[in-house]
């Protein structure tokens, strides 16, 4: 072999040498803001379904300051695939990443891993009964999990009877010794637990695919459903928004939406006298209201307003636009009047928040 | 470093794959010789060695076209979803005819290349961009052609050839021919296994390491064991030709697939796999019967065919006690009728029309028979679904002096009850230079592809209301083939496309909170570039051969839609999960019954962001990638035999194809292979 070969072989192999690959991620913690209670929000990011690419933003609401994709550059890993939504409980913040079957308990102010639960089959939402128990609601399984934080371990388990392949719990709120839960995929149920004996006390029919619920300064429950879609093996109906006593467990008064309406995200103000949710547009309307509001809170300008909260010291609103779902979201803050105060961009799907 | 590797990629091109010496005489190569045949005047083809498809008997298409061609192959892990794109098109652009029937899903629009072995397939083609209308409609991008042929041999022949490899892989092939006179039959079995659990050290996770309190006291990336990606294939491939005599011949392929494969979970599950039932089954039969009339000037050829596929996909959870609680047991059922005529004729050397009515009927019953809710009537969540395309098309191709050709294509489609807009497609090409054969060539044409029955109907989120996606695309380039008294050879190709895709559809969120997506015609791309393909051969010695071939390409495919709300930053961005660049070369070196293969292939970074963030999550690292094959042939008086060691993943590079799916490090293949002589006496078919 010559000499003129000899240099087309080392010619050619120079770009085996310049192989590399960069599937790491390092640390970086070098962050721009103190999180601190009363004034921070963390943005959960659901990501896309199977790219394992959720992420967790956070946003000061004093200095206007936000950090994205905390999670893993606080601890060389990824959050997973699909952040559902996040519960703050005695100083520690919980994520709940459905299609990854984790929880992950990490630091607020550091945003640094603290511990992990698994063993789950679709987790949800995760409400803290106790430091030492909570219920995690889960898809596509009848059971209701009951976890130790403490001891990051499943301790047991609440049997709705569903059918696993259409069972869905979704989200719980806090009413005295009970909590309740819609059943939210293919379902019309509201459950009634008793969370001292953990067994089911009881069950209300409500519209088709409830997905969110409040609790207003009378103490009553409001219910949103979204009616499910055209086609689907559990029926298609009218959305609709009721109004339940919670002590008697009956619907007290329920408003229809019009046409394929497709609300979601019921929340409340900091007075709790004033509901709020998405309808393509961002709505609000009183508790005490006859009917359902006509004219928006916040329009959409061909904005996917995908989750939204309200703000429990001074009632600013945030809604998160999804843009095309693909890229990072922006939330808006508004004020309780209407004002545009603020605008950012988190993640990918924007799907829920957290306040700390 | 892109851009360098690129370049350097680019400067290592040279030539063509080589063969064994015993084997030179049975490859084609794609050296010109003279004027290009009136049939490819303006086709911008691709045609694949034997060589290409033989290398690794194991390959399947995915791997051949990842090592050999320009196009993007998209892989979602060892041996598991692997699909094609042209020219930044997405994967339901690109169009595969095998034995002249479409066998993209008619659900899904795409083909999956992982369960298309190379073994099976005798003749592989590519017709980039304009020229896929010479074949079948609805390639935006570009098209495959898979063809299979008769027994080369004449008399009993038969190959069997046995593969282990690492991860418990074991392949075994066979093949029976028959070659009479008028009647030939090639009988090909294959089957696949594989309990394909590699280790790999899982960067997107980390392991804790707690005190008794539960406290973190360290982490590290774990290397963890691909979990339930096993899979088994089984292939087997019957054809019979006949040759009838006075210019008739007949043929019918039929081909038999049962596949089951495991869905691995991704990078960044936590639960356990062994609680989860995740898996895939399919079972799929094509078949083709075809009489081919042929005449001095003339040919007639009518193809009938069938295809029919009952999929499967489970995933369950395991209850803790043996039984499994179904989450999906989607079913879906795929039957489609085909028929072809087609005609072409010459009037003398200068001018040939070509004429062809295909129609294909497909029958699409789709369920998720998990979902049966108390209280319904009882339907399942899916669809029932037909659709008749019928597509014609009438090609005019014109050497007005012997350095031009001219074609001109008009086509036109029925799908379902709507007509297609006439589809023109005119190419060109002139021969600049007799001494290189250098030419230039130029196309110019519209093409559009009709939404997928998923697309209009699936359930839920199906959108009846969708637009086809319609393109306008061009392209224009050169080629070149020079040879050296048969020592040395050195051949090349170029070209620039440019094309705009309106209504591109994409599935998106249906609104908030719905938990599925629907798809919507969104997005306006502009997709454009350059191909460029350098080849060459050089013998020396008394026994030696090098080959290189080398391809590179640049593919800016932009949204150029308006924006869909003013928060919208994906204008003017390239298109997620289609490299920007791409290359690869295929180095061989030849020594007598001796052959080193080194394939070395290369994507640059891959966006998974519209509005393509530089991000952690927003996209997956660019990666080199290089395979060495090293093979031997002994020509023994009563059979031959053959060996083969593959290297995949020489430098063992921890890499991902796709976000969250990892890939294996490096591993082997050893196969030995016996082809025992029935009949010394045998000849070569005439």
């Amino acid at each position: 072999m010559n000499v003129s070969i000899r240099k087309y072989f080392i010619l050619a192999a120079l770009p085996l040498l310049a192989g590399c690959m960069s599937w790491d991620y390092e640390p970086d913690s070098d962050f721009s803001v103190n999180p601190a209670p009363g004034r921070g929000l963390f943005i959960v990011n659901e990501g896309n379904f199977q790219y394992g690419n959720a992420t967790l933003s956070y946003y000061d609401t004093e200095t206007h300051e936000v950090e994205n994709e905390v999670f893993v550059r606080a601890n060389s890993q990824k959050l997973g695939d699909v952040a559902q939504s996040m519960i703050m409980h005695d100083g520690t913040a919980w994520i709940v990443v459905n299609n990854s079957h984790v929880l992950f308990a990490i630091d607020p102010v550091t945003f640094v891993e603290k511990g992990r639960i698994t063993g789950l089959t679709s987790p949800r939402y995760m409400h803290f009964i106790s430091d030492e128990k909570a219920y995690v609601t889960q898809l596509w399984d009848s059971r209701i999990f009951i976890v130790n934080p403490k001891t990051r371990s499943v301790t047991g388990y609440i049997e709705t009877g569903m059918d696993d392949a259409v069972a869905s719990t979704e989200r719980i709120v806090e009413y005295g010794d009970h909590v309740f839960v819609n059943c939210h995929s293919y379902q019309r149920t509201i459950l009634k637990i008793d969370t001292g004996s953990d067994e089911i006390a009881g069950r209300l029919e409500v519209g088709l695919q409830p997905n969110s619920m409040a609790i207003d300064k009378n103490g009553k429950l409001w219910v949103l459903t979204d009616g499910g879609y055209p086609g689907s093996a559990a029926g298609y109906e009218p959305a609709t928004l009721s109004r339940i006593d919670p002590d008697t467990f009956r619907i007290e008064k329920t408003f229809t939406f019009y046409g394929d309406s497709d609300p979601s995200e019921l929340n409340l103000n900091v007075d709790r006298d004033t509901l709020y949710f998405i309808n393509d547009d961002v709505w609000k309307m009183p508790v005490d209201a006859e009917t359902l509001p006509s004219v928006p809170f916040i329009g959409s300008r061909n904005t996917k307003y995908y989750s939204m909260t309200v703000c429990p010291w001074n009632s600013d609103v945030y809604v998160a636009d999804a843009i095309d779902y693909q890229q990072k979201g922006i939330i808006y803050r508004y004020s309780a009047a209407g004002k545009l105060l603020d605008e950012f961009r988190a993640g990918i799907i924007p799907g829920f928040f957290c306040w700390y | 470093m892109e851009l360098l590797a690129c370049i350097l990629a680019f400067l290592t091109m040279g030539l063509h794959q080589s063969d064994s010496l015993e084997m030179r005489d049975r490859i084609t190569e794609s050296v010109v010789t003279g004027y290009r045949p009136l049939k490819d005047a303006g086709v911008n083809r691709t045609e694949f060695d034997t060589l290409a498809l033989r290398e690794n008997i194991s390959l399947s298409l995915a791997n051949i076209l990842e090592y050999n061609s320009s196009l993007f192959v998209k892989q979602y892990g060892r041996t598991s979803v692997s699909t094609v794109s042209f020219r930044g098109t997405s994967a339901s652009h690109t169009q595969v005819l095998w034995n002249g029937m479409k066998i993209n899903s008619p659900m899904l629009g795409m083909t999956d290349f992982s369960m298309i072995p190379s073994y099976l397939v005798d003749q592989a083609s590519l017709l980039h961009g304009s020229s896929s209308l010479q074949a079948v409609s609805g390639g935006l991008g570009g098209a495959v052609l898979l063809n299979t042929g008769a027994p080369e041999t004449k008399g009993l022949g038969l190959q069997y050839v046995q593969g282990l490899g690492s991860f418990w892989t074991a392949d075994e092939f066979l093949r029976l021919t028959y070659g009479g006179e008028r009647f030939s039959s090639s009988t090909r079995l294959i089957l696949a296994s594989s309990e394909n659990r590699f280790k790999f050290r899982n960067m997107d996770k980390k392991e804790n390491i707690y005190d008794d309190r539960m406290n973190i006291i360290g982490s590290y990336h774990p290397v963890e064991e691909y979990e339930s990606g096993a899979y088994t294939d089984f292939h087997v491939l019957q054809e019979f030709f006949y040759d009838a005599g006075n210019g008739n011949d007949l043929s019918l392929s039929a081909w038999y697939m049962r596949s089951y494969r495991e869905l691995p979970e991704i990078s960044v599950d936590y639960g356990d796999a062994s609680d989860f039932l995740n898996e895939q089954r399919d079972n799929t039969l094509r078949s083709v019967a075809s009489w081919t009339r042929t005449w001095p000037d003339a040919r007639l050829k009518t193809s009938a065919g069938y295809s029919g596929t009952f999929l499967s996909y489970d995933y369950a959870r395991d209850r803790g006690n043996g039984e499994l609680a179904y989450m999906t047991k989607s079913r879906s059922r795929v039957n489609t009728v085909y028929g072809d005529v087609s005609f072409e004729k010459y009037f003398g050397d200068k001018f040939l029309i070509d004429a062809d009515l295909s129609v294909h009927q497909h029958f699409v019953n789709s369920a998720d028979e998990s979902i049966l809710v108390q209280g319904s009537d009882g339907d399942n969540a899916g669809y029932d679904a037909s659709r008749l395309e019928v597509s014609g098309f009438v090609t005019a191709k014109w050497k007005p002096v012997d350095r031009v050709g001219l074609s001109m294509t008009l086509r036109e489609e029925l799908y379902g009850q709507e007509f297609s807009p006439v589809i023109p497609a005119f190419n060109m090409d002139v021969l600049l230079s007799e001494k290189g054969m250098v030419y230039l060539k130029g196309s110019v044409s519209r093409n559009y592809r009709y939404p997928t029955l998923n697309d209009l109907y699936f359930m839920p989120g199906g959108n009846p209301d969708l637009k086809p996606e319609s393109g306008f695309s061009y392209d224009a380039g050169y080629s070149f083939d020079i040879g050296f008294s048969g020592r040395l050879g050195i051949s090349g190709e170029g070209n620039w496309f440019d094309s705009y895709i309106d209504d591109w559809i994409l599935w998106v969120p249906n609104g908030a909170k719905k938990d599925f997506y629907t798809p919507m015609n969104i997005m306006r791309v502009h997709a454009y570039g350059m191909e460029q393909k350098l080849s060459g051969y050089w013998h020396f010695g008394r026994h030696w051969k090098l080959s290189l071939d080398g391809n590179f390409t640049w593919s800016p495919s932009i949204n150029c839609g308006e924006p869909r709300s003013s928060g919208d930053e994906s204008v003017g961005k390239q298109l997620v999960y289609i490299p920007e660049y791409s290359s690869s070369v295929v180095g061989s070196l030849a020594y007598r019954t001796w052959t080193f293969m080194y394939k070395w292939c290369y994507y640059s970074t891959r966006y998974t962001m519209t509005s393509n963030d530089y991000t952690i999550s927003g996209q997956v690292p660019p990666y080199f990638m290089s395979d060495v094959t090293l093979s031997k042939t002994l020509d023994m008086p009563w059979a031959g035999l053959s060996f083969s060691l593959s290297v995949r993943n020489l430098f063992d590079e921890e890499y991902l194809s796709v976000l969250a799916r990892p890939m294996p490090g490096i591993n082997f293949e050893f196969f030995v292979g016996i082809s025992p002589k029935f009949d010394l006496k045998r000849k070569k078919r005439s």
